[in-house]
């Protein structure tokens, strides 16, 4: 397997910023499990309880996921690994081994896959542990956070690999960034907009809530409804992913093999 | 040099290790103009030219970094394009800047290619680096200029490599530390089936160490050869002005006018001195050649 090299040198090339986010990520998840037990066992268990409600809702979803995020972020290292192998000589080097290009994708990929499996992995005995402060059971299919983490990491990984193809087609650090940034802005108008229009609607329909009131309840009925989602929606999600997972793959390799150097 | 082709695919069989034939490249300011050069197999060919001549494009499209407009590169008797991996698995290439990043160390590197090559010899590279006095766990940014060059040539060296490709790979390097490198051409070229193309810059390391010469300059080739041949075909001429207006100008390439007199470079030594007895004549080294060939274009650019 003439990758392995390449893997290796991929994980070395990381390894600081892994470790930083997962240390920072665990330091995440022992204060939520810390705050967990307070709540329903500590100081924070004798507020009143609508407080506490509130409180052990946001708190829960807040320690789940950010953690999740957190231990994701070392996927998006991509851009400047590739960056630098273009810049520096270790591109054209690349080109003198006898790899393919489509090795040289895999390699960086097979890290991020790893990446994302661990993460995968921790947020899931987070959330078990979480669960089990509360004498709660956690259950793949009952449980909607589970899915979550999955959407969060399949996210984040697909936002990597279209990442990657952006370095090597822009080749500069300033040219990446600028383009991923008005995509991000794009984006971030995109959602923000359907959230103003969905949430006024909601609370147009819902007069007896204040503003305040109304959001909350209106995010988690959003939430709700994007965790129980019609099977033939999740198949069609899963697919696009996946496809914008392959395109990437395809997009990326066949602009390596152009060699524009 | 450019001997007969024979080409057997299974058995290696090939008399140039490098074969260029016409090929073309085109750039915004710049352009590759149908070059042509073998290198052939046991030889070390040196690839001069001044800075921005071509040199590391040829040697890209050599390499397959870059795509060429046209022409043909055929490496061991194969096609560059169509047989790359097979190819590459036969090459070493040391660029003139360190590939690989800082942090890792020789003992990283070691890791890193003993699965990208199949013929990678843990043992030959180890020799090597201990033969460098190279730390095998130092970082590559702790190292000297001359132990990173070192270090390349070492992970280029140890995959069995039968031909080896140097791109300005001795330039900003001290005289002592160029000489080792040198030495080590020498015993890499000892086996007859090695063959080395090794553009530079600085012609006195050709001078000692190459058996062919290829000068390019602005994308075309001025001269190639056998070294000897060049060197001992071309001569520097000394003389007065008054003398040198007599000259038939069909000997000169280019010459160089003083308050003190005329230098001027002769591409047929032997014709010249017949017809002109008497002359101050000296040898020219490859660096005078690749000035006056280079002076000679300008001023034809010059003239338009």
């Amino acid at each position: 397997m003439k990758m392995k090299g390449l893997v290796y040198r991929e994980f070395f090339l990381s390894r600081k910023i892994i470790i930083l986010e997962y240390m920072f990520a665990f330091i995440v998840i022992v204060m939520g499990i810390l705050t967990r037990i307070s709540m329903l066992y500590g100081n924070m268990a004798m507020l009143d309880r609508e407080t506490l409600d509130s409180a052990d809702n946001f708190t829960y979803y807040f320690f789940l996921y950010i953690p999740v995020i957190i231990m994701s972020c070392p996927l998006f290292s991509v851009i400047r690994s590739t960056v630098t192998d273009f810049n520096g000589k270790w591109m054209e080097m690349q080109y003198t081994f006898p790899v393919e290009e489509s090795g040289w994708v895999i390699a960086k990929w097979i890290k991020n896959a790893i990446i994302s499996v661990v993460a995968f992995v921790i947020g899931i005995v987070n959330a078990g542990i979480i669960k089990s402060i509360a004498e709660q059971r956690l259950s793949f299919i009952k449980d909607s956070e589970l899915k979550a983490i999955v959407i969060i990491i399949s996210l984040m990984f697909v936002l990597s690999c279209i990442f990657m193809f952006i370095s090597c087609r822009y080749k500069s650090y300033n040219g990446v960034i600028a383009r991923i940034a008005a995509i991000a802005i794009l984006g971030y108008i995109g959602v923000m907009l359907y959230i103003y229009r969905e949430l006024d609607k909601f609370i147009v329909k819902h007069s007896e809530f204040d503003v305040e009131q109304g959001m909350g309840i209106f995010l988690m009925h959003e939430y709700n409804k994007l965790m129980n989602i019609n099977i033939y929606v999740k198949l069609i999600i899963a697919f696009i992913i996946c496809a914008t997972a392959v395109l990437m793959y395809v997009l990326t390799v066949r602009q390596l093999k152009r060699r524009e150097m | 040099m450019n001997s007969k082709m024979e080409i057997d695919m299974d058995n290696y069989k090939y008399e140039n290790a490098i074969e260029i034939k016409e090929i073309s490249k085109k750039y915004k300011d710049f352009s590759l103009n149908n070059i042509s050069f073998n290198v052939p197999k046991g030889s070390i060919v040196g690839f001069i030219g001044q800075n921005g001549a071509g040199k590391t494009t040829t040697i890209k499209s050599v390499l397959n970094i870059i795509k060429t407009d046209s022409g043909r590169i055929n490496i061991f008797g194969m096609d560059n394009v169509k047989d790359e991996k097979k190819i590459k698995e036969d090459i070493a290439v040391v660029f003139d800047e360190m590939p690989f990043q800082e942090e890792f160390t020789p003992n990283n590197l070691n890791k890193i290619m003993k699965s990208i090559y199949d013929s990678w010899d843990e043992v030959v590279y180890k020799g090597y680096v201990e033969r460098f006095g190279i730390p095998y766990n130092k970082k590559i940014g702790e190292l000297s200029k001359g132990m990173k060059m070192k270090l390349q040539i070492a992970t280029a060296l140890s995959h069995n490599a039968r031909l080896l490709i140097m791109d300005e790979a001795t330039g900003g390097l001290d005289p002592v530390v160029r000489s080792e490198i040198l030495d080590i051409f020498f015993d890499f070229i000892q086996d007859e089936s090695n063959s080395i193309l090794m553009s530079s810059h600085i012609t006195s390391d050709l001078e000692k160490i190459a058996d062919y010469i290829v000068f390019i300059d602005r994308g075309n080739i001025l001269l190639s050869g056998y070294k000897d041949d060049i060197l001992s075909e071309h001569a520097i001429i000394k003389c007065a002005k008054d003398e040198f207006v007599n000259i038939d100008k069909e000997y000169i390439v280019s010459s160089r006018q003083s308050e003190f007199g005329v230098e001027a470079l002769t591409d047929d030594i032997s014709k010249f001195e017949d017809k002109y007895k008497g002359m101050v004549i000296d040898r020219a080294t490859l660096e005078d050649i690749m000035v006056y060939y280079v002076k000679r274009n300008t001023d034809n650019i010059k003239k338009g």
